[in-house]
């Protein structure tokens, strides 16, 4: 995964508990890197790791660390890199959520090593989408929950989130359906 | 071959485009234009709400159809908005197609023109270069980032590696002028730091020690020392004091006093032990040099005990010969003056006045000789700690008229006189009577024998009852005695050096026997006196004011 990805679980961890708590991670995740460059590859084993050391130095179940960290990615990392684009993407909820197929694949231009997820979408209706996430990695879908609700949170638009196609149960990919109310203020 | 494309393509194929009539009225734009010109409406002229970037004057048609490939750089007049145009230009009727989109240098210009990606084109390249100029920028800050964060640590590792540096020199400069014994050891017990004072102290070079174990220099009785502190480290890391001997480079050995403290990294555990030691071989030769000087007072005290407990059995003895031997002689010598005094009572017949006077003689002295056994028998008694006084109610006055009595034969002899002062009250006091008595007739015995003929012997008893005691006061007008004479006067078989007490008879024994009868009482016996005009003793007993 690129740095960005590690970047999100040590801004967060660092944030949100502190920098003793990120030496923890890190020293029981094993890494011993300071800062990640957000477009280098890394291992992925390496965010695994991270996520996982957070968990148990949290108390915490990894999911909802991946959770924690898809909220955290959208409010703070990658709106404090690439704010004017996630801007762009879309001026309102359902804008960006339709056009999250197109943004990810020109992440794939840019990012020539990147595998990243596909995303793809169905129903669109006035107060629900359905997200279809396809990854060739596994066990990343409660960070894609934790995306979503980030989204909402940003465009101010309460959402829920419902896990409606599971991997884990045997499809070929996660499905999330999207429902929402008006956004605040609207 | 030819394509044609309707209206809505068209607009969804470049979202920004602008139709401009021969003058450059404008006849049509696209949605995304509108939007971001909502001004610019057919039947508005160009120039009203566009100017050439690179000149300043304004757009003119022929500019325009005289260079198809050129790019056309357009300024709105009340916006950021620049427009990147390439334009076609169409006859009969002459309009000019403004194909391209808006000029953006990074993501922020999309916010403040209020586009989003939906407003371009797919096939526009401009927002992919914008993620690509915007990971640029987000490389460049992560870069930043990082080189401020190894520009920090860069600081910090230079600090440290200073302290370390400051650290090593003030450590070098104390092990250099140290005149102790310092040593560092690692895990597999070799050394790997010696101090030069090794030169001073072993006669090696510090190099010598460098890379090898104490082992080799250990005297092979102190080995055990080195494995029992080993094994004590093991268990757990921890100062030690030890002493033993090491070997120098003139292969003698040395007593070194050494503490060995273990080094510790910063997760505690020991990686090296310190070892600080001195030479002691002085002090341990004078501890040894103390030893045997001990060992020999020791015998000496021993031997010393030896003689005084063969001294004491001799004393004991002594002791126990003389009360054998007074009893022995006082048993024959009571018949011998009791036969005396039947002879000159008659009771075996009259005798003539030669015979009276010899067998006075005879009676005299041996009531003299009863009088020097009884002495000696009390003073054997005493020294062997078998003498023992009876304490009850005793009268001063009493005791003072019957040691009188003991003595007034002798003192009309010699025509003195005795006076006597007895205190008004009686005086009552705890005692054995027969004893105190027995130690004031002694005095008097004495001031009646050193009196001169005609002299005067007066005894008195009075009390101090703030001291508690009760004092016996025997005074002459005898021959006095010399003050060289006083220390050595109450010890027993003492003769004075006065050549008049040398003239009386004595055994030296009634002054010594009456002092440790006085002791046993809890008191004591003085003396002041005054060569030529006389004595006074006195004997102070403890006494207890009636209430």
């Amino acid at each position: 995964m690129y740095g960005m990805v590690n970047r999100a679980i040590q801004d967060h961890v660092h944030r949100c508990h502190g920098e003793a708590m990120w030496a923890r991670v890190k020293e029981r995740a094993g890494v011993d890197i300071d800062v990640f460059i957000r477009n280098e590859a890394y291992p992925d084993e390496l965010s695994y790791c991270l996520v996982g050391a957070a968990a148990a130095e949290m108390g915490v179940a990894a999911e909802e660390v991946l959770h924690e960290f898809g909220i955290f990615w959208v409010l703070h990392t990658a709106r404090e890199g690439y704010g004017d684009l996630m801007a762009a993407a879309g001026s309102s909820l359902p804008e960006f959520l339709q056009y999250l197929p197109n943004f990810h694949d020109r992440v794939a231009l840019i990012y020539p090593n990147l595998k990243p997820p596909q995303f793809d979408y169905s129903n669109a209706g006035p107060d629900r989408i359905t997200v279809h996430y396809h990854s060739h990695r596994t066990g990343l879908a409660p960070f894609v929950v934790g995306l979503l609700h980030g989204l909402g949170r940003m465009y101010e638009t309460p959402v829920t989130v419902e896990h409606t196609v599971r991997r884990a149960d045997g499809a070929d990919h996660d499905e999330f359906l999207v429902t929402w109310s008006a956004p605040a203020g609207a | 071959m030819s394509v044609t494309i309707p209206p809505e393509r068209f607009g969804l194929l470049f979202p920004f485009h602008l139709v401009c009539d021969a003058d450059l009225v404008v006849q049509h734009t696209g949605r995304s234009l509108r939007r971001t010109c909502p001004a610019l409406v057919p039947g508005e002229a160009l120039n009203a709400h566009f100017t050439p970037l690179a000149s300043p004057g304004p757009i003119r048609p022929d500019d325009l159809a005289g260079e198809p490939r050129r790019l056309q750089l357009l300024r709105h007049r009340t916006s950021p908005l620049i427009l990147r145009m390439q334009v076609l230009v169409f006859e009969e009727p002459r309009r000019f197609v403004f194909l391209g989109s808006p000029w953006l240098r990074s993501a922020s210009d999309l916010t403040a023109l209020g586009l989003t990606f939906s407003d371009f084109a797919v096939h526009d390249a401009s927002v992919d270069l914008l993620q690509v100029v915007q990971t640029a920028i987000a490389s460049l800050d992560d870069a930043r980032e990082a080189t401020a964060r190894l520009t920090e640590q860069r600081a910090q590792l230079r600090d440290a590696n200073d302290a370390l540096q400051a650290s090593q020199s003030r450590f070098r400069r104390l092990t250099d002028t140290i005149t102790d014994l310092v040593s560092i050891v690692d895990l597999d017990n070799r050394y790997v730091y010696v101090s030069p004072s090794c030169r001073t102290i072993l006669g090696f070079e510090p190099e010598h020690l460098l890379d090898r174990t104490p082992d080799e220099f250990f005297h092979p009785d102190d080995l055990h020392i080195l494995r029992d502190i080993r094994a004590r480290r093991t268990e757990a890391p921890r100062t030690e004091q030890t002493d033993y001997r090491f070997r120098t480079a003139s292969g003698d050995y040395r007593w070194l006093e050494a503490a060995s403290s273990p080094v510790l990294d910063d997760d505690g555990t020991m990686v090296q032990v310190l070892v600080v030691s001195r030479d002691i071989s002085r002090r341990k030769a004078a501890e040894e040099a103390l030893a045997a000087s001990r060992d020999r007072l020791q015998k000496q005290a021993e031997d010393l005990a030896r003689a005084n407990e063969e001294l004491a059995v001799s004393a004991r003895m002594k002791d126990q010969f003389f009360a054998n031997m007074s009893h022995e002689l006082r048993t024959p010598l009571a018949a011998m003056i009791g036969l005396s005094e039947s002879l000159r009572g008659g009771v075996y017949g009259s005798v003539s006045p030669g015979q009276d006077r010899i067998i006075g003689t005879i009676e005299e002295s041996g009531n003299h000789l009863l009088e020097m056994i009884n002495d000696i028998l009390d003073l054997a008694k005493l020294e062997a700690g078998t003498l023992t006084i009876t304490p009850g109610p005793c009268d001063a006055g009493e005791i003072l008229q019957a040691s009188i009595s003991m003595v007034r034969s002798q003192a009309a002899k010699k025509e003195q006189s005795i006076r006597r002062l007895l205190p008004s009250a009686p005086i009552r006091f705890e005692a054995d009577g027969r004893r105190i008595r027995q130690a004031l007739v002694n005095l008097l015995s004495n001031a009646v024998k050193f009196t001169p003929p005609g002299g005067t012997i007066e005894m008195r008893v009075d009390t101090d009852a703030e001291a508690g005691e009760v004092r016996f006061h025997v005074e002459d007008t005898g021959v006095g005695i010399p003050e060289a004479d006083l220390p050595s006067l109450f010890r027993p078989f003492t003769q004075l050096s006065s050549g008049l007490a040398k003239s009386h008879e004595g055994a030296g024994l009634g002054l010594a026997l009456s002092q440790r009868l006085v002791r046993m009482h809890g008191g004591r016996i003085g003396v002041t006196s005054t060569p030529g005009q006389g004595s006074c003793f006195t004997v102070t007993l403890p006494w207890t004011p009636p209430r």
